[in-house]
C-alpha cells in the first residue's frame, strides 16, 4: 500500500466532508472533532454521493436517505443501509491530507450497484 | 469511574429496527458492558419500509433488509436472542422475565417493543393479509404477478404503496378507503385528494367511502362485502388499518401506558432504568407541546439513539421535528412535523403541476409540511417546524424566497 497526497488540510474545515478523486478512486474525506477520516464516497443503500452528505455527531449521514455511518468503523449506524462502507488510512501531516490506497483500489471501491450492473452486462 | 467503565448490562426488548440501531449507538457511545437484544419474531432484526417498497417489488434483495450482521455482534458483544418472547420485567430486581421461565439480569431496559397492525375481528385466512412482517411480505409477494388481483383494505401508506407494488408488477387494484379521500385525518381534505388522484392516476380503481362490512374466503377467491353494500373479489386481501402498540410487557411490568408505553423527552419510563424508543412509545415532545406517537422509521432511528445516549448518562432530549416518505406511483411524498389541527393550508408551488410543499401553520405557527416530489423543500420545512417559525404565508409562497431564511424569525 502506498501513501497519496489527497487535499491540503484547510480544504476540509472540521465538520465537513468533501469529495476527492486520487487514482481513479472516488473518496469521502470528512473532519469530525479535528480528525480526518476517509471513506468510500458511495453509500452502501443506493451509492448516493456521502460528499453531499453531512458530518453528524452520530456519524456521517447520508442525505439521500438519512443512512448514518460511524466514522471510525464504516459500520451503518442507522438504516436503510446495512452494509459498512469501505475506510482508507488517513494521515495528516504538514497540513496536508494523505489517503493509504492499495493498486487494485479503483476496482475495488467502484460503486456497488454500478459494479453488479457491469458485471450482469458484461 | 467514567459511564463507559461501568461494566453494567443494557438488556433491549425488541429486536427491531429501534432495539437494532440503539444497539449500534450504545457501542459507538462507549458502553462497554454486554448488550442483549431479546425479540419474539424468528428473524434477526430487520427494517420493514421495504416490506411495502423494494423487497416487496423484488427490487432489493432480502439480505438487505437485516440490519445487524452476525459477525459484528460476536465481534461487539451482543448477544441477539430471537424467537424468544419477554412476559415482564421485575420491578424490584429490574431483571427480565422470559415467559419460559428463565431471568436476564439487567442494569438498563431499553423497551422496543414496537406495534402490531390493527386487525378486523373474524378476518383471518390463507388470502387475508396483514401487512407487517417479512413473513407477511413474503406471502404478498406470490401475488404480485400479472393478473391477480388485489385488494387493499386501507388507502393509508400501506395500502398505497402495496397498491403501487401490485401495479408494477401488472396485478389489478382496488383499494377500498372508509374515508372521503386516503390519509383525510393527517393530511386534510385537500391533500387526501391529491393522495386519491396520485393513487387513480397509477391504474388503481380506489373506492372511497367504503367501510368493510365483512370478508369471506372461498379456495379461489376472497370476497369482500364494504358497509355500502358493494362487493369486491379478489385473489388476496391486504389490510392496512393502523397499528396497536405492543405495550403488554410494559403493562405487565406495572410501567404507565396510554395509547403507548409513556416516555418524557429523555425517553425515560415510569420506572428507574428503564427506557423506551420506536413505535411503542407515547413520548412527550417539547416541540408540539403534547404526546405523540408515531410509526415512523425515521423515529425509530432517532428515538433509539436519543435514548440509547441516555442509559450512557449523557441526558439528551428528543425534540427532533418527526419526518417520514413514502415512494408510490412514481411519487415521492415527505411529510414532517405533526398537525393535529391547523388553521391554514399554504402552497408553495403549483398543486395542479404535482409539484409542490403543502405548509400545516396553527395559529401562524408551521406545523407540518407536506411535499409531493419537491424534496429540496424538505430541509427548510423541517428548519420551520423546528423553530416554530411564524413567516409571512406570502414569503412561503414566494419561491425566490428560502425556506431556511424564514425559519429564524
Amino acid at each position: 500500500m502506498d501513501f497519496y497526497r489527497v487535499a491540503r488540510s484547510g480544504q476540509v474545515p472540521d465538520g465537513t466532508v468533501r469529495r476527492f478523486f486520487v487514482n481513479e478512486v472516488e473518496l469521502a474525506v470528512a473532519r469530525w472533532e479535528g480528525d480526518v477520516y476517509i471513506t468510500s464516497n458511495y453509500c452502501t443503500h443506493l451509492d448516493c454521493l456521502l460528499s453531499s452528505g453531512h458530518v453528524t455527531d452520530d456519524g456521517l449521514l447520508c442525505s439521500c436517505h438519512g443512512s448514518v455511518f460511524d466514522f471510525q468503523t464504516g459500520e451503518p449506524i442507522v438504516p436503510p443501509a446495512t452494509k459498512p462502507i469501505s475506510l482508507f488510512q488517513a494521515k495528516e501531516e504538514n497540513g496536508e491530507i494523505f489517503v493509504g490506497l492499495e493498486p487494485d483500489a479503483a476496482i475495488v471501491h467502484a460503486p456497488r450497484r454500478r459494479a453488479e450492473f457491469e458485471a450482469e452486462n458484461g | 469511574m467514567s459511564v463507559t467503565d461501568a461494566p453494567e448490562t443494557v438488556v433491549i426488548v425488541g429486536a427491531g429496527q429501534a432495539g437494532a440501531v440503539a444497539a449500534r449507538t450504545l457501542r459507538r457511545r462507549g458502553h462497554g458492558g454486554p448488550i442483549v437484544l431479546i425479540g419474539d419474531e424468528k428473524h434477526r432484526p430487520y427494517q420493514r419500509p421495504p416490506l411495502s417498497k423494494e423487497y416487496l417489488s423484488g427490487e432489493q434483495e432480502r439480505d438487505e433488509c437485516f440490519l445487524l450482521d452476525e459477525k459484528w455482534c460476536v465481534d461487539n458483544n451482543v448477544d441477539v436472542r430471537i424467537g424468544t418472547a419477554v412476559d415482564r420485567i421485575d420491578p424490584g430486581s429490574r431483571a427480565v422475565e422470559l415467559v419460559d421461565g428463565s431471568r436476564v439480569q439487567a442494569d438498563s431496559v431499553l423497551l422496543t417493543t414496537g406495534a402490531r397492525a390493527r386487525r378486523i375481528p373474524g378476518v383471518e385466512g390463507e388470502r387475508v393479509i396483514y401487512l407487517r412482517t417479512l413473513d407477511d411480505c413474503d406471502q404478498l409477494r406470490a401475488h404480485l404477478v400479472p393478473g391477480q388481483r388485489i385488494i387493499t383494505v386501507g388507502g393509508g401508506f400501506i395500502g398505497s404503496e402495496v397498491a403501487s407494488a401490485g401495479r408494477a408488477a401488472g396485478a389489478d387494484v382496488v383499494v377500498l378507503e372508509a374515508l372521503d379521500v386516503p390519509l383525510e385525518r393527517v393530511l386534510g381534505a385537500q391533500m387526501g385528494q391529491v393522495c386519491a388522484r396520485i393513487q387513480r392516476s397509477g391504474g388503481v380503481d380506489l373506492m372511497t367511502g367504503h367501510a368493510v362490512e365483512a370478508v369471506e374466503e372461498r379456495p379461489d377467491k376472497v370476497i369482500v362485502r364494504t358497509q355500502q353494500g358493494v362487493t369486491v373479489e379478489g385473489d388476496v386481501v391486504v389490510i392496512g388499518i393502523g397499528t396497536i402498540a405492543n405495550t403488554e410487557v410494559a403493562q405487565r411490568s406495572g410501567i404507565a401506558v396510554e395509547g403507548g408505553v409513556l416516555v418524557d423527552e429523555y425517553c425515560r419510563t415510569d420506572m428507574s432504568q428503564v427506557f423506551a424508543a420506536g413505535d411503542v412509545t407515547s413520548h412527550w415532545h417539547p416541540l408540539f407541546g403534547q404526546r405523540l406517537r408515531v410509526e415512523h422509521f425515521d423515529n425509530a432511528n432517532k428515538q433509539a439513539m436519543c435514548a440509547a445516549k441516555n442509559i450512557v448518562g449523557r441526558a439528551t432530549v428528543f425534540d427532533d421535528p418527526h419526518w417520514f416518505w413514502s415512494d408510490q406511483f412514481g411519487v415521492n411524498l415527505q411529510y414532517s412535523g405533526h398537525a393535529p389541527q391547523w388553521t391554514d393550508l399554504v402552497v408553495r408551488g403549483d398543486v395542479d403541476s404535482g409539484c409542490f410543499t403543502a405548509f400545516y401553520l396553527d395559529d401562524g405557527v408551521v406545523r407540518a409540511a407536506l411535499s409531493v416530489d419537491r424534496g429540496e423543500d424538505v430541509f427548510g420545512s423541517k428548519e420551520l417546524i423546528a423553530h416554530q417559525a411564524r413567516p409571512d404565508p406570502a414569503a412561503l409562497r414566494d419561491e425566490d424566497t428560502e425556506l431556511v431564511d424564514l425559519a429564524a424569525g
